[in-house]
């Protein structure tokens, strides 16, 4: 090998004059569609501060973020994604303008992860966000444009795979907990099958969290309680120095407000038996939703995403999606921790190496998370390296 | 040295410097070293390999850019300083010495914070006083990771070589993450570990650059020679030999006996050999290999079925028919 030639770097790609040709019609297929829609186009930098990216990105998308500090110090990353930018330039920007605002993007992102076959650090997308409708209406909107767009792309076969993540915090809500045990068994999910040892690791982890009381484990507030002094007093000076940059106060407000979140280990098992027999329910749309229904029902929880998906599969069938397009499985949560409704992704291929071809769905609390109003907002992004993979796919099939 | 001397870096100091010397000895590969002040040195065993000392945090930077091939070094210090994505590679993992856990400590003040989800809470209670969780650490990237993984998103690394454990109290940072073996310091240092703050377990492994059969084909040699010795004295680590002697009809009945029982059936079963008796009495010599963990029900299993003088040795090196780690290497 030369030792003067700089090569590329690894889980990067370069595209041919063919391929390159190839994802560009792709893409301007489907922001032809977008446009149509009325979806407007926005194009934001690059590189933000990091902050943006970590604020409700959950794990797995923060740590895999190029980071790094900028000439000046400041602790930039290239985006893994164009939603937290676009709800960045809509807060700045349209925040009042109308109703409901429609915006499309195209670009690179990048994601430090990926050394899996077929996988690579920075690929394309094409997406687009719907701010400003709630419900199935935004819904059905987004999942018929994302599915335009494919068709327009030249994928004629692939599956919706489909799943509600308000329906999962309807049952956890209507099991009296506090919003962080809500949260604990929300984020762990995939924990929670039929496995036992993982629902006792489960379990062991929520008790040492403190989000579990466990008869056998002393909390340090009971340990050498005086019973005449006040019960504050006690813990004040059983916190030795030194506390650092938080005060004794300020150590006391957050244990006692976390002393009251904690549940009971019948409860905890009780609920997430719940969301066990919830997230099992997978298959014919119609079933599920039937099955969910019953579920949720009997738990007295709120039937308003049951009857929220219903409506959504009902107008996607009369804007003609087939049923047996639609894959629902409730299991199906995504990476990000922001999505608050129905989540989904597209698949075209079942093998090894085979990703998906695009996904989405709903987050309704981002926008005020950034600092906007409360206003509701969907959205979905399309790959399209693997879309173009798959196009070619289709095509030698049919030649 | 010449382009076909096997380069070797080990630990120049720290915590892994002595154990390392240990292990090369008790490999047979004892390394010669005038004095401390020597920061090269031979192998007497091993003429073709040349031993380079450097500090651990060094070693995997010194493999990636090729200056040597092999390396002894803390699997924490690999993956936190290698290249991620270049050649460079374990090839012989768990040595046996250097067992450590790079772990999340926090003040014991703060009788809140028991696990990472508090700390995710922590680090949103500073970033909302115009403040980040800063966490003092010789491993940036790892802990770095392990936050963001877990949810704690707003917290600023203070890399750190000397002693970790007093930042908090001398007030440059407010936690630590740092490498503990049993907790003792942590503990002493006024700080605790709190639940999912394991970022990981560590042990000293081998590490090597990619070498290739046509380029480095004398290195290669000299690497084999190295890796067999290695491996097979870890091999051996785990296992005694036992003999014991025997009566019986034949060699035959006396395998049937001691076969019964998985403790005594050894790695392929047992040698039977006949004991020579003056008195004419049919005797056979039992040996079978037993895991080190099985020894004393192998003795008592040898006892119950008539052995007796049981003799027990420990083998120096078990070399299984092929090298494992030299397939890594290439």
């Amino acid at each position: 090998m030369r030792t003067d030639l700089i090569t590329r770097l690894n889980h990067m790609r370069d595209l041919g004059p063919s391929e390159a040709e190839a994802n560009f019609n792709a893409s301007r297929r489907m922001t032809e569609v977008l446009t149509r829609g009325g979806f407007q186009r926005l194009d934001t930098p690059v590189i933000e501060p990091t902050d943006l990216f970590v604020r409700k990105s959950g794990g797995e998308v923060s740590s895999s973020l190029y980071s790094f500090q900028d000439p000046g110090g400041m602790s930039v990353s290239l985006r893994p994604e164009f939603t937290p930018s676009i709800i960045r330039w809509y807060i700045e920007n349209a925040a009042r303008a109308a109703d409901s605002e429609r915006f499309q993007y195209s670009g690179p992102v990048f994601r430090y992860a990926g050394t899996r076959r077929g996988r690579f650090r920075q690929f394309q997308q094409v997406g687009a966000e719907l701010i400003g409708l709630p419900d199935s209406s935004g819904d059905v909107e987004i999942l018929t444009a994302a599915m335009r767009c494919l068709r327009a792309a030249g994928i004629s076969e692939f599956t919706l795979r489909l799943g509600h993540i308000g329906m999962i915090h309807d049952l956890v809500q209507s099991q009296g907990l506090s919003e962080q045990v809500e949260m604990f068994i929300v984020s762990n999910l995939d924990k929670i099958g039929c496995d036992s040892d993982l629902r006792q690791r489960l379990l062991e982890s929520a008790i040492s969290a403190d989000l579990v009381m466990s008869e056998h484990k002393s909390t340090p507030v009971t340990e050498g309680l005086d019973e005449a002094m006040p019960e504050l007093d006690v813990i004040r000076r059983s916190i030795s120095a030194p506390t650092g940059r938080r005060s004794a106060g300020q150590i006391l407000a957050r244990l006692s407000s976390r002393m009251k979140r904690a549940c009971s280990v019948d409860e905890f098992e009780a609920a997430v038996e719940n969301v066990a027999r919830l997230v099992s329910l997978e298959g014919n749309a119609w079933d599920v939703l039937e099955d969910a229904e019953a579920l949720l029902k009997s738990n007295r929880a709120s039937l308003a995403s049951v009857r929220g998906l219903g409506a959504t599969l009902i107008k996607l069938r009369s804007e003609g999606v087939s049923d047996s397009t639609i894959h629902l499985d409730l299991s199906f949560v995504r990476g990000m921790t922001y999505y608050t409704g129905i989540v989904f992704e597209f698949l075209a291929g079942q093998g090894p190496d085979d990703y998906p071809i695009g996904g989405g769905g709903r987050y309704d609390d981002l926008v005020r998370a950034f600092g906007g109003g409360n206003v509701p907002a969907c959205g979905f992004a399309l790959y399209v390296e693997e879309l173009v993979r798959n196009i070619n796919r289709e095509s030698a099939k049919t030649s | 040295m010449t382009n076909s001397t096997l380069r070797l870096a080990l630990p120049s100091s720290g915590a892994l410097q002595h154990p390392t010397m240990s292990f090369m000895r008790s490999c047979g590969l004892a390394v010669s070293r005038p004095n401390d002040r020597r920061y090269i040195a031979a192998i007497p065993s091993l003429p073709d390999a040349t031993v380079m000392f450097q500090r651990s945090s060094d070693i995997p930077g010194k493999v990636d850019e090729g200056s040597v091939d092999l390396a002894i070094v803390g699997k924490d210090q690999f993956l936190e300083n290698r290249r991620e994505d270049g050649d460079t590679r374990i090839v012989l993992e768990e040595l046996g010495f250097g067992r450590s856990r790079l772990v999340v400590a926090v003040p014991d003040s703060w009788i809140d914070v028991t696990s990472m989800s508090d700390l995710a809470d922590i680090s949103v209670e500073f970033r909302s006083r115009g403040q980040d969780l800063r966490v003092a650490t010789k491993y940036p990237r790892l802990i770095g990771r392990h936050f963001l993984a877990n949810g704690v998103n707003y917290f600023s690394v203070i890399p750190s070589d000397g002693t970790l454990e007093v930042a908090p109290a001398m007030g440059f940072a407010d936690i630590i993450g740092d490498i503990t073996e049993s907790g003792t310091t942590i503990r002493e240092n006024r700080l605790k570990e709190i639940e999912g703050g394991t970022v990981m377990r560590s042990e000293a492994c081998v590490v090597s650059r990619k070498l290739s059969e046509s380029g480095d084909g004398e290195i290669l040699n000299t690497a084999r020679l190295l890796l067999e010795m290695m491996e097979a004295h870890l091999h051996a680590g785990g296992y005694f030999e036992v003999t014991a002697n025997m009566k019986g009809e034949t060699d035959a009945e006396v395998a049937e006996y001691v076969m019964k029982r998985s403790d005594t059936s050894g790695l392929r079963g047992p040698t039977i050999s006949t004991v020579f008796n003056p008195e004419g009495e049919k005797w056979f010599a039992v040996t079978v290999m037993v895991k080190e963990k099985r020894l004393l029900p192998a003795v008592a299993r040898l006892r119950e079925i008539g052995g007796s003088s049981v003799r027990v040795s420990k083998p120096h090196y078990l070399f299984q028919s092929e090298c494992k780690s030299y397939a890594r290497l290439m």
